[in-house]
């Protein structure tokens, strides 16, 4: 093999790159330039170890936290709610599972086009499901973001069947409110909703995160705390796709607690039902602790329809309707008392002894003060009448006489002994405090004294006076009891999840009367004629084989003959009452709005109540057959229309009270 | 005549660390390969199986390359390059297409790339037009290079068109390894600079704006970054990082095997490797190949011909930029291209192309002792 030195005779100004030392051997030139090699090819490969250390030994830790992200997801089970019993355990509100559709973010490359699928597989509009799904991504990638929130049997079964074809969807199953009576004490129970904005910044220290459900009114809002319960979170491994490999963890969510009420389904069920079609509320009380049996408002509205996803067409339909079903008119609409208030003037008459059973005053028809006539609604007088017969016929003269005598601020204190003007602390949110006129009020409200004519409605339970009727129910509680005034309770005791008591509510004394208990038995004796007498007010809530006191009353809302203008000028009709009047054992608080009167309306309404009650606790027996007089009734309430022909067969004293003032002259 | 002659004294002399080295590395590669490819369902590693059997074919091309004769090599050198042109461009026409490239050779049963065996053919082409009787004696100049850049160039160009813009850097870059040991003047080497930084500059930098550059990238090498620019590298130096220094263990590599990096049977083995065996298993590699790539040098400059200098220190470039180029790819800190990591990688051509180059480098150990 022949060597050819080739840079022999090179001049000394060429020089040649990689050339090395002064040989001039070709085979040295070479080898010299593959030391360079050999260094250049170590400090390559120790540039990588470099780097290798760097990330691996320097930033080791980092890394293989990064890693464990990428392959863990923490998915957070959300706990069920507690649930709602009444006083018997029967469940009010209880969960149902919803399956909700969700993306996996990071998993899904293209979004849009994943959501135009799910739309087409469920027949949904796309741009909706768009729109929504903006509106309620959440900032975690790791995190499902719903798209089709609580689908339905056959949805659930077409999006599993195309799952393949679907990168990144997952369904997920959560606990979703139930109600089975749908409207049922609704705005009792209230409805639990997707936490709002606002909510999530006020209780982000509590755990909650963009869309949790949380309670938006009624208990579920009062009680979110108890029924909320704890949420767990699973941890899974998944690999690159986002398929579920393995679980590597789980912290069990934990259910709310559960309430038990001191309602009482049948007896709840059965004043909704006896208010049928009517605006009104019932409030049933137990008198001897104030545990709250029923508290009924009409109309109601289905509260399912809140749990699930609920389309902002059918919320604008219940919130927006003009006979406004989420109010609960027990609590949160104020009344004139109307004629009901008489028995309790009635007892502040005996006990400040202004009054005894045998004062007698006359009534010519209307009572004269300052040049006005205060009309009795029987034109022609009642007579003279002691304060029996002025309760059972309801006479406004006997009552405007008395008022006249104790003076406002008598009547006052009175209203302040009997609850009014103070909300009466039920736990529900939303309660109405209503009003306690006296002058100091009448200053600070109108900026005007209060005037001897401004005593005389308030004495037959007009003019400022107002209450609510659960106010009502407690105050007639009250004098049922024989004077103790209770918070109403609506709570008997909260319970865990594993049924152990955490606490239990005990009946609570606002006040006592502090009058003579001799003034409250006489009332109470005298308030049974109302419903037993043959022309008592009430007759059409007697129920045989119990001793039922109550007292009529008819709110006027506009002035006389305004009812012709249309329903929302008719009166309300009041009945208040308690049984069995030896010692009661429940008091009862009808309204129905925009009716009539007190006896024609409300008192059938306490009937059933009643009824629904006693035969319960076994005092009058079941009907065997259907009772044809309730048919009648129910045909009546449902049908208003037949109402004159009703009253044109009533007797004198059964067309009671109408509180008119006139002017005259 | 086509084989060596052999006796007793040539198996005396045999180079024994280059196909120690080779022998370590298959043994490396089918083991990551065990574990980047394992198939829980399966029970084993289908992409291990594979290249098992490819090792076998590499073993053969090794032997054969080791006992054909440096001669015969060079008379071949034409014949192998205008073969390697002529396949390249039937490839253009008639390719299998996959990625989104047309890189393979469709052979029934089994696929060729083309441009992995072509690395050989340009190596032994440049080897001979580099120790050629009229080479330039003061240092190569533009115009005397003007032969060698168009025999690079072909190939280059047909491979750009598939498109593989890796394998094309990879080309020029053994090339101008291949000029830089023949002895270029420093002018020439300076001009080339500036004419290469001339063209590429105003190009890159200034003409292309950054998502533009990236769709090149991407339009360059498709089915590299599938899930959006910067998933491999992202996903790839979490896995190196989290391997840490002793790693998490054989079959425990969460990356790996959750298949969190969509190549990492080929061009991302190493991320494998170093998240399974961590630093040490890194180190451990990048020392087999350092060992490997200075003993392909030494035996370079003790060969006696200058094509075999040549021959041997191109397989040396070859092998030493791909193990750049990847692992700097695989640790972040070069752009994703396509490039297999050498023998480690899955991949049938290339590692038949590797074994048969170094089983040509062992061959030319046994003739330096060879009687003349």
């Amino acid at each position: 093999m022949s060597v050819r030195p080739l840079s022999d005779g090179l001049p000394r100004d060429v020089r040649v790159v990689g050339m090395a030392g002064t040989t001039n051997s070709d085979f040295q030139n070479i080898s010299g330039r593959l030391f360079w090699a050999k260094c250049i090819a170590c400090f390559g490969l120790s540039l990588l170890a470099t780097r290798l250390w760097y990330l691996q030994a320097v930033q080791g830790s980092y890394y293989r936290d990064l890693s464990t992200n990428n392959r863990t997801r923490t998915i957070r089970t959300v706990a069920a709610r507690g649930d709602i019993l009444d006083r018997e355990g029967r469940v009010l509100v209880r969960n149902r599972p919803s399956f909700d559709v969700s993306l996996m973010l990071e998993d899904t490359p293209d979004v849009e086009g994943t959501i135009e699928q799910l739309a087409e597989i469920t027949h949904r509009d796309p741009e909706e499901l768009k729109r929504v799904f903006a509106s309620r991504r959440k900032g975690r990638r790791f995190e499902p973001q719903v798209v089709l929130p609580d689908v339905s049997q056959e949805e659930l079964a077409r999006v599993k069947v195309n799952t393949h074809t679907l990168p990144g969807v997952i369904v997920t199953a959560s606990p979703t409110r139930a109600y089975p009576d749908g409207s049922l004490a609704a705005q009792v129970f209230g409805y639990t909703r997707e936490i709002s904005r606002t909510q999530l910044a006020q209780r982000k220290a509590d755990g909650y995160k963009a869309g949790d459900v949380i309670g938006q009114s009624g208990l579920e809002k009062a009680f979110e705390d108890v029924l909320h319960g704890q949420s767990g979170y699973k941890k899974i491994e998944v690999d690159a796709v986002g398929r579920r490999k393995r679980e590597l963890g789980i912290v069990d969510s934990s259910t709310g607690s559960h309430i038990y009420l001191t309602l009482d389904l049948d007896i709840q069920r059965a004043a909704q039902e006896a208010l049928g079609d009517y605006k009104g509320a019932v409030v049933a009380v137990d008198p001897r602790s104030g545990e709250i049996l029923a508290l009924a408002s009409t109309p109601s509205f289905d509260v399912n329809m809140f749990s699930g996803q609920i389309t902002s067409a059918a919320w604008n339909e219940v919130a927006k309707d003009t006979r406004k079903p989420l109010t609960n008119r027990a609590i949160s609409n104020i009344y004139p008392p109307g004629s009901t208030i008489k028995l309790l003037w009635g007892v502040a008459g005996l006990a400040d002894g202004l009054i005894r059973p045998e004062t007698r005053k006359f009534c010519p028809g209307f009572f004269k003060l300052g040049g006005r006539r205060y009309h009795c609604h029987k034109r022609a007088g009642h007579g003279w009448v002691n304060l029996r017969e002025a309760i059972r016929v309801s006479c406004n003269v006997f009552f405007y006489e008395l008022g006249q005598e104790m003076g406002i601020s008598r009547l006052s204190a009175y209203m302040e002994k009997f609850g009014f003007g103070e909300k009466s602390g039920i736990i529900l949110s939303g309660e109405e405090a209503g009003t306690r006129p006296s002058e100091q009020w009448k200053i600070r409200r109108f900026g005007d004294r209060w005037y001897p004519g401004d005593t005389l409605p308030v004495a037959i339970g007009q003019g400022y006076l107002v209450v609510t009727p659960l106010q009502l129910a407690m105050a007639i509680s009250a004098v049922a009891n024989g004077g103790t005034l209770y918070r109403p309770q609506l709570i008997s005791k909260i319970v865990d999840s594993k049924g152990v008591a955490l606490k239990e509510f005990a009946p609570e004394v606002r006040r006592t009367l502090a009058v003579d208990p001799r003034s409250l038995a006489l009332v109470k004796e005298y308030s049974e004629d109302v419903v037993a007498h043959e022309r008592g007010t009430a007759k059409k809530s007697q129920v045989e084989g119990v001793r039922i006191g109550g007292k009529t009353g008819t709110a006027q809302v506009g002035s006389l003959g305004m009812e012709k203008l249309g329903d929302r000028f008719k009166d309300h009709a009041w009945f208040v009452s308690f049984a069995p009047i030896e010692e009661p054992t429940i008091a009862l608080v009808v309204l129905v709005e925009n009716s009539g009167h007190g006896g024609t309306f409300a008192a059938p309404v306490a009937k059933k109540v009643f009824e629904t009650y006693f035969r319960k606790k076994g005092i009058i027996p079941y009907p065997e057959v259907a009772d044809p007089e309730e048919g009648l009734m129910r045909a009546r309430l449902a049908n208003p229309g037949s109402e004159a022909e009703e009253r044109a067969g009533e007797s004198v004293s059964a067309d009671e009270d109408e509180s008119i003032v006139e002017v005259e002259g | 005549m086509v084989f060596r002659r052999v006796n007793k004294k040539v198996w005396m002399y045999l180079d024994w660390q280059i196909p120690l080295f080779a022998f370590l590395l298959c043994s490396l590669g089918l083991m990551i390969l065990y574990s980047a490819g394992f198939d829980p369902e399966v029970g084993y590693s289908p992409p291990m199986k594979r290249q098992a059997m490819s090792m076998g074919v590499g073993l053969i091309a090794f032997l054969s390359c080791m006992f054909i004769s440096t001669s015969f090599w060079k008379r071949v050198t034409p014949l192998i390059y205008l073969a390697g042109c002529g396949l390249l461009l039937f490839i253009l026409f008639d390719g299998v297409v996959a990625g989104g490239a047309r890189r393979w050779l469709d052979l029934g049963p089994v696929r060729m790339q083309p441009s992995e065996f072509m690395k050989l053919g340009v190596i032994l082409a440049l080897a001979r037009i580099f120790t050629r009787e009229r080479a330039p004696r003061d240092g190569y100049t533009i115009v005397s290079l003007l032969i060698p850049f168009l025999v690079l160039l072909v190939p280059v160009v047909l491979i750009i068109k598939e498109p593989d813009l890796g394998t094309a850097i990879c080309y020029l870059l053994i090339g101008g390894s291949m000029l830089l040991l023949a002895g270029v003047q420093w002018r020439t080497f300076l001009r080339l600079l500036l004419v290469a930084l001339i063209l590429a500059l105003p190009a890159w930098k200034v003409v292309l704006k950054d998502y533009q550059r990236q769709r090149i990238l991407t339009f360059l090498s498709p089915e590299q970054d599938p899930l959006g620019s910067g998933y491999h590298a992202n996903q790839s130096k979490i896995a190196v990082g989290s391997g840490a220094i002793a790693g998490k263990g054989f079959l425990q590599g969460s990356q790996t095997q959750l298949r969190f990096l969509p190549e990492q049977t080929t061009d991302f083995i190493f991320s494998v490797l170093a998240e399974e065996w961590g630093f040490i298993g890194s180190l451990f590699t990048l020392c087999l190949y350092a060992l490997l790539l200075l003993r392909l040098c030494t035996l370079a400059s003790r060969c006696e011909d200058r094509f075999c200098s040549f021959v041997s220190f191109g397989v040396a470039a070859m092998i030493f930029w791909h193990v750049v180029i990847n692992i700097g790819m695989v640790v972040g800190s070069l752009p994703v291209v396509g490039l297999t990591l050498a023998i480690l990688s899955f991949g049938g051509s290339s590692l038949i192309t590797v074994m048969a180059s170094l089983g040509l480098v062992t061959g030319f150990s046994m003739k330096r002792f060879m009687f003349a």
